[in-house]
C-alpha cells in the first residue's frame, strides 16, 4: 500500500516569498507523524497544499493515494482535518454541528460521537461561538473523528491551549491511532515528543530532516570530554560533531551520528588521551535546536547542496 | 439530492430571519402596488416608491447571506474540508432562493394579476417565467456572483458601492458618446458580457474556488461592457434598424424644413444652445400613423467644420393631416459662434416607425374602470382629468392611440360623437412594459387638444359617459428619412429675438 501522505518537490511562492521549496515526505502508514519547527516555517503550507486548500507552485503531493490537486468532496470521507484557526459555523449548537455533519459521512459511528462528547466535556446545547477557544477545538476535533477517517491531518492543534485541554485533545486523538495515519504540524517540538513515531523537520520552507523518533533520539547525543591538560584541537573536526564548544581540559559537542563504538574510535583519533568520556541522550527539542542552529550557519555560509536542502551531518 | 436537501435545511435554519423579512416585504409589496394602478405617483406616492428598492435589498441580503454561510473566499472554512459536493452545494443555494425569492415572487405575480382582474392566470404564465428569468439573471445572478468573491457582509457593501460608482462612470461615459442614448443595439451584447461573467465566476468559485480568477472575470466583463458603450458603431446600427427607402418607394410621409420659419436658438446651459426647427409634415396616409422615434442633425459649414448631434430619441407620433413638428437639439454655443457668419448645410436624419392603424373600437368612458380590449383597464385620472390612467397584464401595447371630441364644458353636457371639422382631443402611449417586480404595467394617456398646428390641455376633460375611440396600431416597417436644408447663414436670422441675444459672445464660452 502506498504511504498515505507523500510529496514530491513541493513548493509553494506566494507572490515573491517562498513558502515552502522543494518538500520531499514520505509519511508511513499508520504512523503519528510530526511536522515541526518555528512559525512562518511553512507546515501550514503544506498542510494546505495537502488538503486541497492552495494548489502548488509546482511539485506533487498524493494523500490517500490521490493526486493532492483532486482532493474534494468525497475523499473528505476519509480525512479528518482540523485547524487551529478554521471557521466553525458560529450559529450552530455543539450537538446540531454533529448532527450536521453527520449525514455528509457514510462511516460516521454515533457511539463514537457520544464517546467523545463525553471524553471532551462537550457542552452539546451551547453554541459554538459561545465556546472557548480549547473547546471549539475539542468540537472541531470530535467531529473530525467520529467517521472514524483513515487519515488525520492536524494544523497547530494545540497551539494556546491550556495543558488540560491539550491532554484531552492528545487522549482523544491516540484513542484513534491504532485504526488511522495521523499528521500533525506543531512549533512546539515538546508536545509531540511524547507521542509522535515519526518527525520531520521544516524551516524556511525546507526539510531539514525526516525520520523516525527512535532513529533520531539515538542518532544524537551530547558529548562531553574531559582531558588532563588543554588538548592540542585537530584542525579540522569530523563531520558528524556538531556545536563544538572547548573550556581548558574540557571539549563539548554534539554527536549526530552516535554510535557507541564509532563514536570513541572518531574520539580517540583526534586525541590521544581523554580522561573521561560521556554521552547524554537528548530531547526533541535540544535537538531541534542544534540542528536549526546548525541549519541557519550552513544555509549563510555554504547555502544549500544539490537537492536544494542544506547540507547536515 | 440528499446533500441538497441538508444543506437547504441548514440554511433555512440559518437565515430565517432574513426570509421573513424578506417575505414580509413581498407582502408590503403586494399591498402597495394595487395603490399605484389607480393613483399617479407624482400626485403624493412617490415617496412610498420604496417598497420595491426594500424588497431588493431584502432579496439582496438573502443571497448574500445564504453565499456566503459556505464562503467561497479564504481558506479556513470548515466546510472546504469536508464532503461537499460544489454541484450539490451550488444546487441547495439555488434552491433556497428559488424557495424564498423567486417562488413567492411568481406567487406575488399571480396575485397582482388577479387583483388587478386579468384573468386567466394560465395564459399569461409564458410572459410571467421570461419576466422571472430577466429579473433574476440581470438583478440576483450580478449579486450573486459579487456574494461568491466577497467573504463577509461589509466586504459586500463596500464592492456595491464601488459597482455603484463604476455604473455611474459608465453612465457617465455613455452621456458623451454619440447616439448611445438612442440605439439600444448593444444592450444585448452588454446584458450577456454581464450575465456570461456571472455565471461563469459562480460556477468557477465552486468548483475551484479561486477568488483572483473570478474577480478577474468580472473586472475583465466590467471593460468588456465600457468597451462596447464605447466602440459600438451606433449610427451604422440605426441605419440597419431604420433602413432608407428604395428607389421608387413612396414616403410613409412628407418632412420638410420650411423656408419660412427658420431654426430658433434658445439658451440651454453655459455652453450648449438649443436649436429649434420647425419641420412641415404632411403626406401620412389616412389609417396611419407614423413614429419619429429619433432624429439626427448634422452642420456643415463650408470650411468643412462639421456638427453632429448624433441619434436622439425624440419620441412624437405624427397623425393624418398633421401640417406641424417641431425638433429641438442641443447644440455646442462654440460651434454656433465659429459659423453663424457662413452659410451652413442643414442636415437631419429621421428613424421613423409607421403603424397601421386596424380601426378604432369605440369606447365609452365610464367612472371606475373599464376595458380596452386587447391592452387591459383604464379609467379616468382622478386628480388629472385630461389624462386616462391604463393598466395591463405584463406586456401593454407597443402603441395605444386614443381620441375623443375635445370639451372644455363640465361633466353634466356629453359629447358622444366625433364630428368631422370639429376640434377633437388625441393622446397616445407607446412601448409599454411592466415590471421588474409587478406584472401589472401601468401607462397614462394624456389627452391634447389638437386642430394640426398647434396642440393646447387648456380646459380639456374627460367624464364618464364619453366616447372614446381606441386604436393599438400594428408596427408596418421602420424607415430612415434624410432631409437637407438650402445653406442658410444664422446671422441672417439675427432679427429673431433669440438669435440676436444668444449669438453674442457669451463671456464663459470657448473662443474655439
Amino acid at each position: 500500500m502506498s504511504s498515505p501522505i507523500q510529496t514530491e518537490n513541493l513548493t509553494k511562492k506566494f507572490r515573491r516569498v517562498e513558502a515552502l521549496n522543494g518538500l520531499n515526505l514520505d509519511v508511513p502508514d499508520g504512523a503519528i507523524y510530526a511536522l515541526v519547527g518555528p512559525n512562518g516555517a511553512g507546515k501550514t503550507t503544506a498542510i494546505k497544499i495537502l488538503m486541497n486548500i492552495f494548489g502548488p507552485t509546482s511539485g506533487h503531493a498524493t494523500v490517500l493515494g490521490t493526486d493532492s490537486k483532486r482532493i474534494a468532496g468525497h475523499a473528505f470521507t476519509a480525512i479528518g482535518y482540523v485547524s487551529e484557526n478554521q471557521e466553525l459555523p458560529g450559529w450552530m449548537r455543539v450537538d446540531r454541528f454533529m448532527a450536521y455533519l453527520r449525514p455528509f459521512y457514510p462511516s460516521w459511528d454515533r457511539d463514537l460521537e457520544n464517546e467523545l462528547a463525553r471524553q471532551f466535556d462537550l457542552p452539546l446545547d451551547r453554541k459554538l461561538k459561545d465556546l472557548s477557544r480549547g473547546m471549539r477545538m475539542k468540537a472541531a476535533l470530535a467531529s473530525s473523528l467520529a467517521y472514524r477517517p483513515k487519515l488525520i491531518v492536524l494544523d497547530e492543534p494545540f497551539s494556546g491551549l491550556d495543558p488540560l485541554v491539550r491532554d484531552q485533545l492528545i487522549e482523544g486523538m491516540l484513542a484513534r491511532a491504532s485504526e488511522a495515519t495521523i499528521f500533525i504540524s506543531s512549533h512546539d517540538m515538546a508536545e509531540v515528543e511524547t507521542f509522535a513515531s515519526h518527525v520531520g523537520y521544516l524551516e524556511q520552507g525546507r526539510l531539514r530532516f525526516s525520520d523516525e523518533m527512535t532513529t533520531l533520539t539515538e542518532r544524537f547525543r551530547e558529548v562531553e570530554l574531559t582531558f588532563d591538560l588543554p588538548p592540542a584541537l585537530p584542525e579540522k573536526w569530523p563531520e558528524s560533531w556538531m556545536q563544538v564548544e572547548t573550556s581548558g581540559a574540557v571539549v563539548q559537542f554534539v554527536e549526530s551520528r552516535f554510535n557507541a563504538e564509532r563514536t570513541n574510535a572518531e574520539i580517540r583519533k583526534n586525541f590521544n588521551s581523554v580522561r573521561d568520556v560521556t554521552f547524554t541522550p537528548m530531547s526533541l527539542r535540544s535537538i531541534f535546536l542544534v540542528m536549526a542552529k546548525a541549519g541557519r550557519r550552513v544555509g549563510q555560509e555554504r547555502g544549500t547542496d544539490e537537492t536544494g536542502h542544506p547540507h547536515l551531518p | 439530492m440528499r446533500q441538497v436537501i441538508h444543506i437547504f435545511r441548514k440554511d433555512v435554519r440559518q437565515h430565517w430571519p432574513e426570509v421573513l423579512f424578506t417575505l414580509a416585504v413581498l407582502v408590503a409589496f403586494m399591498w402597495d402596488e394595487p395603490r399605484h394602478w389607480i393613483l399617479r405617483d407624482d400626485f403624493g406616492l412617490s415617496h412610498e416608491r420604496w417598497i420595491p428598492i426594500l424588497l431588493v435589498l431584502s432579496w439582496w441580503l438573502l443571497i448574500v447571506r445564504t453565499v456566503q454561510s459556505e464562503a467561497l473566499v479564504g481558506d479556513r472554512q470548515y466546510w472546504i474540508t469536508r464532503p461537499y459536493d460544489w454541484k450539490k452545494l451550488l444546487a441547495a443555494k439555488i434552491l433556497f432562493v428559488a424557495a424564498f425569492v423567486t417562488a413567492p415572487l411568481f406567487i406575488s405575480y399571480a396575485f397582482l394579476l388577479a387583483k388587478a382582474g386579468f384573468r386567466p392566470l394560465p395564459s399569461f404564465v409564458p410572459w410571467l417565467l421570461w419576466m422571472h428569468v430577466e429579473l433574476v439573471m440581470l438583478l440576483l445572478l450580478p449579486i450573486a456572483a459579487l456574494a461568491t468573491v466577497t467573504s463577509t457582509i461589509a466586504q459586500m457593501v463596500l464592492t456595491v458601492l464601488a459597482v455603484g460608482l463604476y455604473m455611474a462612470g459608465a453612465a457617465t461615459l455613455a452621456a458623451y458618446v454619440p447616439s448611445e442614448g438612442f440605439s439600444s443595439g448593444s444592450d444585448g451584447v452588454q446584458a450577456a458580457v454581464l450575465i456570461g461573467a456571472c455565471i461563469a465566476t459562480v460556477v468557477w468559485q465552486y468548483s475551484r474556488r479561486k477568488t483572483n480568477h473570478s474577480r478577474a472575470i468580472l473586472a475583465a466583463a466590467a471593460g468588456a461592457i465600457i468597451m462596447i458603450i464605447v466602440a459600438t458603431p451606433y449610427r451604422t446600427l440605426v441605419s440597419f434598424q431604420y433602413p432608407q427607402l428604395n428607389p421608387g418607394e413612396r414616403q410613409p410621409v412628407q418632412l420638410a424644413l420650411i423656408p419660412a420659419m427658420p431654426p430658433g436658438v434658445m439658451p440651454s446651459g453655459d455652453k450648449d444652445l438649443q436649436i429649434q426647427v420647425p419641420i412641415r409634415v404632411s403626406g401620412i396616409s389616412e389609417g396611419s400613423f407614423v413614429g419619429l422615434d429619433g432624429t439626427m442633425l448634422t452642420m456643415e459649414a463650408p470650411d468643412g467644420l462639421t456638427w453632429n448631434s448624433g441619434w436622439q430619441s425624440n419620441p412624437q407620433l405624427l397623425y393624418p393631416h398633421q401640417e406641424l413638428l417641431q425638433l429641438n437639439f442641443e447644440a455646442k454655443r462654440s460651434f454656433l459662434e465659429r459659423v453663424k457668419a457662413t452659410a451652413v448645410r442643414f442636415h437631419i436624419s429621421f428613424a421613423l416607425t409607421v403603424w397601421r392603424d386596424k380601426g378604432p373600437t369605440r369606447i365609452s368612458a365610464a367612472k371606475g374602470d373599464f376595458e380596452l380590449p386587447g391592452v387591459g383597464l383604464c379609467s379616468i385620472d382622478r386628480i388629472d382629468s385630461t389624462s386616462l390612467l391604463c393598466r395591463f397584464p405584463v406586456r401593454g401595447p407597443s402603441l395605444v392611440v386614443v381620441e375623443t371630441p375635445w370639451s372644455d364644458a363640465d361633466c353634466s353636457i356629453l359629447r358622444d360623437e366625433l364630428v368631422p371639422g370639429t376640434k377633437t382631443a388625441r393622446g397616445w402611449a407607446g412601448n409599454s412594459e411592466s415590471g421588474p417586480f409587478s406584472p401589472v404595467g401601468t401607462f397614462h394617456l394624456y389627452l391634447w387638444m389638437w386642430d394640426g398646428m398647434t396642440i393646447s390641455s387648456h380646459n380639456m376633460r374627460i367624464c364618464p359617459g364619453y366616447t372614446l375611440f381606441f386604436s393599438v396600431p400594428e408596427e408596418v416597417r421602420r424607415v430612415g428619412i434624410e432631409v437637407d436644408w438650402k445653406e442658410i447663414r444664422l446671422a441672417d436670422y439675427e432679427k429673431s429675438d433669440p438669435l440676436r441675444d444668444l449669438l453674442k459672445p457669451h463671456p464663459g464660452a470657448d473662443p474655439q
